[in-house]
């Protein structure tokens, strides 16, 4: 645990923010979750269960290990690859880390997704499918 | 304009208002910026000259027509801009900060990673230095 006792109010309710390993029914504004674990030193944010939030943007979210979603819907879309980004080189600047995560039934605004080859391929199966399943059968 | 890139060595000066078009000497994060535009109703960062300013993410910046950069320090590459740089992989951009018709001028970027048209995420692949003009 870190010592709180020297922080201002706002640096306590972040690190408090950071110390949190569930979040439910609420939204969550992905930048301000990032700058709150960067305050606190966590270069990624890990471990956290979001279950029915609404988890907003403007950001691209680099899904890293056993993060998982469930009946998630992932944003507006007219293609499924709309949401996705393929990084140029082996590091990644400017996106929100997250490792070991899992979304339950959340919905994202306005959030693009990274990763390595294979999680986009498997990003886009499954945006694929999850479309396939919001349109419902062919009349 | 600058030619040469020069460090900011001012100290810490954080953006009070990044409702205007001439925004300078200033140090502030990207989706502040974007903030501050939604509120007037925009969807996106047009029309502004950044000068002298630290800008920091975590944020992809959407680099669209009339985007400049000059002398600028795109951030910490780790030997190699390609580190900065994400293609979209769709016809649009989602979750990126899109900014049109703005010129960044002697300007730092901390945790801010790009996109945009494949010619502009060439000419900024063809960069080897952090800092560019």
């Amino acid at each position: 645990m870190s010592d709180t006792t020297q922080m201002s109010a706002q640096e306590q309710a972040g690190r408090a923010l950071v110390a949190r390993a569930h979040f439910e029914k609420e939204a969550v504004w992905l930048p301000m979750l990032s700058i709150q674990h960067l305050n606190a030193g966590q270069t990624s944010i890990d471990g956290k269960t979001f279950t029915e939030c609404l988890i907003e943007g403007p950001a691209v979210m680099a899904v890293m290990n056993g993060t998982t979603f469930d009946g998630c819907h992932m944003g507006v879309m007219t293609s499924p690859r709309t949401l996705l980004y393929k990084p140029l080189g082996d590091k990644l600047a400017g996106v929100v880390g997250m490792s070991n995560c899992t979304f339950v039934r959340c919905r994202f605004v306005q959030v693009g997704f990274t990763g390595a080859d294979e999680m986009l391929a498997e990003m886009e199966t499954m945006l694929i499918s999850a479309r396939g399943q919001s349109e419902g059968p062919a009349a | 304009m600058t030619d040469v890139y020069r460090p900011i060595s001012r100290p810490l000066n954080v953006a009070r208002d990044l409702g205007g078009s001439d925004i300078r000497d200033v140090d502030f994060s990207l989706f502040d910026m974007f903030v501050a535009e939604s509120r007037k109703g925009h969807g996106l960062v047009q029309g502004k000259t950044v000068t002298n300013c630290r800008i920091q993410g975590p944020a992809v910046m959407l680099a669209s027509n009339g985007v400049t950069f000059d002398a600028v320090n795109f951030g910490d590459t780790s030997g190699d801009m390609r580190n900065l740089i994400l293609r979209a992989d769709g016809q649009r951009a989602v979750g990126a900060i899109p900014f049109r018709d703005c010129a960044f001028v002697n300007c730092e970027f901390y945790g801010v990673g790009f996109t945009g048209p494949e010619d502009f995420l060439n000419q900024l692949r063809a960069l080897t230095a952090p800092s560019a003009s």
